[in-house]
Order: C-alpha cells, then structure tokens, then sequence
C-alpha cells in the first residue's frame, strides 16, 4: 500500500492504522469481557444488530433493570438536594459490587426513604394543626373572657340601676321582663378558627353578604407567622369568631370557610376546660416535635450514607447500562453458545486486547476463549489520531473542519506552528503578547485543579485552548519584536538605529527625511520609523509582500503534502497530472512574483513590480526598460508564461482519460477475479465486506469533476494569494489601534500633569487595551488565522472525509454525561 | 553580512534546539520525528519572517521623514 513503510513514520502525520476485527466471544466471559474492553478503551463495536428495534434486542431486559436503577438513583439524588447534602466525589472505589445485590439495595432505600416521608409529612401535617388549635383556643378564649367580663360589668350595673328605682309598680315590669319564652329564645351558634390575613377582608364581606348581615364575625390578629397544616408554608393568619343563628346559616358559613381555606377549629366556652385543653395540647406539640426531630436526624443519617456511596453507585450504573447497549450490539451466535463481536482497533492495539480478553476468560472461569479474528475488507476504516493534551487542542481545530480521511496527510502537524505563527504576524505587539501569556500560564498552572471542576462555557473554552494560546502569545511575543512595538512603542533594542540625519544641523529632517548611515537595524524594523510621516508608506509595502511571500510558502507546503499523499496511497496518476501542473502553475507565476520582490529588496532597484506582472501577461515580448531587475528577465517571462499556459490542459485532460482506461482494465480482468474468488475456501465475511464488483464508472462526471478542480485552482490561486494579504491588514489594525491608545489616551493624560486625570487615563488605557486589543484582536486574528488554514491551506490537499474513532470507553462515559 | 551571520546563528539555534527535545523528550522515533518536524517549522518560519523585514530594510527606497516638532 504506501511508500515509506521502511522510513520510520511520524507521529501525528497519518492515523493509526486500524484493523477489522471479529471476536467470538463464550456466553460465561461475555459480560466480563465487554467491561474489562470498557476499562481499555481500544475498541469501536460495530452494530450488527442495528435491524434490530429496541425491544427485540437480546439484553433489552437488562437495560431497563439498569434504566430503573438510574431512576432510583435520580430520587436519592433529589432527596439529597433537598436536604442540602452532596454526594461525596470519589468514594471508595471497591471493584465488583453485584449488580443485583445492589438492585435489592436500592428498593430497600427507595422504599424506606418514601415511607419516611410520608410518615414525616403526616407528623408535620398534626403538628401543623395542633398549634392552630393552641392559638385559637388562647385567642378566642381571651376574646370570650372579655367580652363576659364586659357583659358581667353591663348587667351589674343595669341590676344596680334597676335597684335604684325598686317602685312597687316596677314588679310587674320587673317579672315580666324576668320571664323570657324558651321559644323565642334564640340560641347563638359560633364558629372559630384561622383565616390567611390577605384574605379576611374578602371573608368577611362575602359571609356579611351571604348571611344578609345576621352574623357577628370578630377578627384579632396573629402576631408572627403559622405554617399552614395544608400547605405546609408560613402564612400570616387571622383568629376569627362568627356567631350565627340558625342551621342554614350555619352551613353557610362552613362552606365558605372551606372556600377561604381557612381551618375551623371546636371551641369549648368553658374557662377550666379551656385551661384543661391547652395544657393537652402543649404536651402533645411537645410530643411531636421530638418524634419530628428523631424522624428528621434518621433521615439525614440515611442520606449521608447515601451520599457516601452515591458516585460509586452512579458510575457503576452507568457502566453496566453500557455494557448491556454494547453486548445488544453483538449478534448471537445459532448455538447460543456465544456472541459475535465485529468492531475496529488500533493496530498497535492488539497485545492489549488479546491479554484483555485472556484475562476476562481467566476471571470468569471460561473453558473455552475468545476467538480474535482479524477480516479483510474494502470498508474505509475510522481515523484515529494519538494526541496529548498539548497536541489535542489543535488537532481539535483541524477536526472542526472536516476529520481526515483514513491515512492521509493531517494538516494538524505543521498547524501546531503554523497556526500561532499567522495568528501573530496579525497581532504583532510583545507586550500584549506577553499580557497574553501571563494569562494563559495561570491556566496552565491551575491545570490539575480546573480540570476536575465543573467551568462555565467561556472558561471551558479558553482552558480547552490554552497550550493553543500560549503557542500564540510566544509567536506574539517574537513578531512583536520584529514589527518592534510594545504598547505600540519601538525600543532600540539590538543595536543602533539605521537611520540618522543628512547633515550635523538636521534641517531637512521633516522634508527629506533622515538617510541611512550605519548597517541595517539587525533585528526587526527599524525603530526610527514610528511616528514618522512615511511610516505607512514603508510598512504598507513591507507588510504587504511578506503576506505574499508567507503565503506562497504555506500554499506550496499545502500542494507538497498533496504529493506526499498521493505517493502514500500509489496513486501515479495524482502525481504526475495533478501535482506537478500544480506545482508549475503556482510557481510559475506568485512564486515568480516572490522572487522579484526578493531580488528588488536586494538590489534596491526602483522596478515597479505591478508593471512587471500585469505586463508579462498583456505583452510578454515588449522590452522592459526600467523595470529590468536582471539579465534575461524578458526570457524568463515567457518561458514562465508558456509554463503556466501549458499547466492548465495538463491539469485538465489526462487524467479523466487515464481514469477511463484504468477502469477498463480493472473492469476486463473483473471476470477472472471472481473465478478466483469461488475456487478459494469462501470466508463469507469477505465476500460481504468487499466491495460489489460493479464500481459506477461515469465520464462526464469524473471529467466535470476534473474541470471544477482545474478551475479552482486557477482562479484559486489568485484569490487564495491575495486572501494572504489579510495578514496586512489585521496587522496594520493592530498597531494603529495600540497607537492611538498610547498617544490619545496615555500621553494625553500625561501631558495635563494632573495625577487624577493621569490615573483616569491609565485606567482608561487598560481597559481599552484590554477590551479591544486583547480580547476582540484575539479573537479577531485567530478567526482569520483559522480561515486562512482551513481554505487556503487545506484545500490544496485535504479531502477530510473520514469519521472519528469511537471506542467503547468508560472513560469517554463520565465526559459525555458531564 | 550581517543577513548570512543572522542566517547562520537561525540556524544553529535551530540545531540547538533539536538537540534539547531529543534530550529532554526522547520517546521513540516516530514521536521524535514530530519534534523535528516542529522545531524546523517554527526555525523557518521565524527565520523568513526576520529575513523578509531585514531584507527590506537593506536597500530602502523610502527613508523616514520626521514629523513637524520631533
């Protein structure tokens, strides 16, 4: 299959190779073996039930025991919550809990846990009422002995009045008012009881109406609050007393006060009994509460055991509820004597799984082992790349775009550089990027314990990508020395500044300009030019060709590696009609333009470059005169041109054509394979897994497919070379931003020598540069750095059409929950 | 001059630093491969950019005109 099988391979580059795997695994080990392939992480099952509907499957029964389990664990969990506990991260881990064991463990609990409530709310619910009735009976009872005392007052004094008079005629009145008519006498009913205060007001109207005004309703207020036997919340509440006459009133009344939901409580009229009754009922409230409060310590003691186990349990639910999905995916074997795995593996995965697999038939007591069985097939197998926490960031970056197709080229490598690399030829300022790396060396520092903890969305972020960003703020750091600017400030920092004036006066500093006296600043961009009139100008046209130059190279790497994958896969065709017309187009003409930028800064001509390459195409053959940069130059243009105009038809034409014959070819001695296939001992997996014979050969589509792919890249490389000149842009954002921050914000505040206003400006400095530099920027630069990987890199040579490795993993099991 | 001595010092620099993660991470030679690729990456690519700006530097067509009251 590929070249470079005797040249040691590079990590990272291509994915791990993979392999078919079938195992046959004994009913007894099944279980055990699914687990301990769980606990090593190297295994993708494939579902050969996938028919299958949910209920069909061979474990469904399982899985619902374990769906009832996560249920009752769900209810610990609430129960928990709800009386403030949490579960202990982490218990003691103790292998092999029965899963039945723990099954009759859990009802016990849950049922225990319901009875306790129930029983606590029956008590909650009496203790509620009985103190209603206490405060009812104190308050009417303070309302009846008041008012008797007022009415024994009244009659005392009306005896005395009538004493007073004592004439002999007043007798007669004296004993006809004495006789009263039981019959005429009315008796007077009353009800007390508790009404919620925002409601008396309602109450009472509505019982005035309902009664047409013949009762008497006395309401005193409850100073703090009660809990409410019904409800069971706090609610301030009103004593009440309606005296009514008559049965229909009565009912009257009762209904409405079941409307109200306020609570009627008996009232005796008797003072001792009074006395007799509250004494009761404090002894019984007495009672209660300690039976409450046992209730209530049981319970937390039953949680906190709970809480103990709690992750174990979950965990262990959770594993087994996989385990059960991932053996419903095994197909049962006619004997039923074992079960048929068929799943991908890292090659390099084999030992681990073998020793595995002989290690589960050993546990559990199997007389027969696992059968490893590796297939042949034509299947495009999972891509599967061996990351570190450094590595996985950016290979996470690449992923988001496509995930690479089985063995080919991963631009993850050179991203790992290139990446930071764009992002700070964008951001170039070494002290925003050394801002930025103190910022991500507290992440990576507090490493261990923000990995264990619960982030938010954002921060999750940002932890994900902090060796990315760390990458960024070192390459930050570099071009900020390069485009020398710190805050947007130059430092002279390796050596004496190029530049100096005319003359010992320096009087046509502001119009000539300065001339350059001493070697060229040996680091970076010379310090003299910020704040100069021709700094745009210079840097302009200095950042303007690196974008070029840096794009050229990053578009040539993409179309080498495009090479490297064709050679992997022998696909000679790739090479030789695809890749080289690449090749030669690109160079021939932005590889060209690379070197005449490169020769007019060595020579120093005044050549313009525009001239030169909108002329080589308008008229190759004219003489060019000034904008000669070297001898031969007029040939090279038109050896170049016809390179470039040759490059096209060969991208183009041959291949469709060479496809087609290929086909043929294949297609012709097709009718010899087959008799080859039936005369061999027929493993019916591989009959299955290879590919049907009849491969779609259609010409027009593979030819109108050749012919987007020319096209693209012709006119893709115009527009990719000029979509590198972002790198310009962003750059020249970044420094004019930070510019005027310095000179508008800080040197302002400094100039006014205030120290309020000084330190309203340097506040004011850092949150601008903090807001806009080092947040928008950021994320600014690296949108575009992403851009210019994804599309102008990657589509030279990355067809990113595979799918990822998913082993059965429980360690993937916690993360996805999570 | 001064371009093929900052060349030279690149690029012992970049030897430097490959023999410090051979030494410092030496796992295998599929891994150490990775390394290698990466170091030269970034040598390069840090290299380039140095060479572009010193380039453009060395023979300037536009010299630095002071603004008024510097």
């Amino acid at each position: 299959m590929g070249g470079g099988t005797h040249r040691p391979t590079m990590d990272l580059l291509r994915s791990e190779p993979m392999q078919l795997v079938q195992l046959i695994i004994p009913i007894e080990s099944a279980h055990r073996s699914i687990s301990y392939l769980g606990d090593l992480g190297f295994f993708q099952f494939k579902d050969l039930n996938s028919e299958k509907s949910p209920f069909q499957r061979t474990y469904a029964t399982q899985i619902k025991r374990c769906g009832e389990m996560a249920r009752k664990l769900r209810f610990f969990k609430e129960q928990m919550t709800k009386a403030g506990l949490s579960p202990w991260t982490r218990s003691a881990m103790s292998d092999d809990v029965d899963l039945d064991n723990l099954e009759v463990k859990h009802g016990e609990l849950e049922a225990e846990l319901l009875e306790m409530n129930a029983n606590h709310e029956k008590l909650q619910h009496s203790y509620n009422e009985l103190i209603e009735y206490k405060l009812v009976v104190q308050k009417a009872g303070e309302f009846f002995h008041s008012a008797q005392s007022i009415a024994a007052a009244k009659q005392r004094e009306v005896e005395a009045q009538q004493r007073g008079e004592g004439s002999i005629d007043s007798p007669l009145l004296l004993e006809q008012e004495m006789v009263t008519d039981p019959s005429k006498q009315v008796k007077l009913g009353f009800v007390t009881g508790l009404v919620p205060r925002e409601k008396s007001l309602a109450f009472e109207r509505i019982l005035f109406r309902a009664t047409r005004g013949n009762v008497f309703l006395k309401q005193s207020v409850l100073e703090g609050s009660v809990t409410d036997p019904a409800s069971g919340e706090k609610a301030e509440k009103n004593v009440f007393v309606v005296f009514y006459s008559g049965e229909r009133a009565r009912n009257k009344i009762v209904k409405i006060c079941e409307a109200f939901g306020a609570n009627r409580y008996p009232f005796i009229e008797d003072l001792s009994k009074q006395f007799q009754i509250i004494t009761e009922v404090s002894g019984r409230l007495e009672e209660l509460k300690t039976t409450i409060d046992v209730g209530l310590v049981h319970q937390t003691n039953l949680l906190q055991t709970i809480a103990y186990h709690f992750e174990q349990w979950s965990h262990l639910v959770k594993k087994e509820k996989s385990i059960y999905h991932t053996l419903s995916m095994l197909s049962i074997d006619v004997t039923k004597k074992c079960l048929v795995a068929e799943g991908w593996c890292p090659v390099f995965a084999t030992n681990k799984i073998q020793n595995v697999l002989q290690r589960a038939t050993v546990d559990s007591n199997s007389q027969i082992g696992t059968i490893f069985h590796i297939l042949q097939t034509k299947e495009s197998p999972p891509t599967y790349f061996q990351t570190n926490k450094f590595s996985s960031a950016f290979q996470e970056i690449v992923d988001a775009y496509g995930i690479a197709k089985y063995q080919e080229a991963n631009p993850g490598v050179f991203t790992i550089i290139t990446f930071p690399f764009l992002f700070a030829v964008m951001f170039g300022d070494w002290g925003h990027g050394i801002c930025l790396f103190l910022a991500t060396s507290y992440f990576i520092i507090k490493e261990k314990k923000f990995s264990s903890q619960k982030l938010g969305d954002i921060t999750e972020m940002i932890f994900g990508g902090r060796y990315v960003i760390m990458m960024m703020a070192l390459f930050s750091i570099y071009t900020g020395l390069i485009y020398n600017e710190f805050f947007s400030v130059p430092f002279e920092l390796f050596g004496p500044s190029a530049y100096g004036c005319r003359d010992p006066a320096c009087r046509d500093a502001s119009t000539a300009g300065l001339v350059k006296v001493r070697a060229t600043y040996p680091f970076g961009v010379d310090p003299k030019w910020h704040g100069t009139r021709s700094e745009l100008p210079f840097l302009n046209s200095l950042k303007m060709k690196m974008s070029i130059l840096l794009g050229v190279a990053q578009m040539n790497l993409g179309i080498i590696l495009s090479y490297f994958n064709a050679k992997f896969s022998g696909n000679e065709l790739n090479i030789r009609y695809q890749f080289l017309p690449q090749m030669i187009f690109l160079n021939s003409l932005f590889g060209y333009l690379s070197l005449l930028i490169v020769v007019k800064w060595c020579i120093g001509s005044q050549a313009d470059l525009y001239h030169v390459m909108i002329y080589m195409f308008l008229s190759p053959t004219d003489d060019l005169g000034e904008n000669q940069l070297f001898f031969g130059q007029k040939f090279l243009q038109i050896v170049l041109l016809l390179a470039a105009l040759v490059a096209v038809p060969w991208m183009l034409f041959p291949k469709p054509f060479l496809l087609k014959k290929q086909h043929e070819e294949r297609h012709r001695g097709q009718s010899y394979a087959l008799l080859e296939n039936s005369l061999d001992e027929s493993d019916e997996m591989e009959v299955r897994h290879g590919s049907s014979s009849h491969e779609e050969f259609e010409f027009s589509e593979i030819f109108v497919h050749q012919l987007i792919h020319t096209i693209e890249f012709v006119l893709g490389a115009v527009s990719n070379t000029a979509s590198y000149l972002r790198l310009w842009a962003l750059s020249l954002a970044h420094s004019e931003l930070s510019s005027v921050f310095y000179d508008k914000v800080l040197l302002l505040a400094w100039g006014f020598n205030n120290i309020f206003i000084l330190i309203i400006g340097i506040f004011v400095f850092i949150c601008a540069t903090v807001g806009v530099l080092l947040v928008m920027e950021t994320l600014s630069a690296f949108l575009h750095a992403l851009r210019l990987h994804w599309v102008e890199f990657q589509n030279k040579f990355y067809e990113g059409d595979g799918y990822k490795f998913q082993p059965f993993s429980f360690a993937s099991l916690d993360a996805e929950d999570e | 001059m001064g371009f093929l001595v900052t060349t030279l010092i690149f690029s012992v620099i970049a030897v430097i630093a490959s023999l410090c993660t051979r030494i410092c991470c030496n796992r295998g030679p599929s891994a150490n491969l990775l390394h290698l690729t990466l170091v030269i990456t970034a040598t390069v690519c840090c290299w380039m950019m140095w060479a572009i700006v010193y380039l453009a530097q060395m023979k300037p067509l536009i010299v630095p005109i002071l603004s008024e009251g510097e």
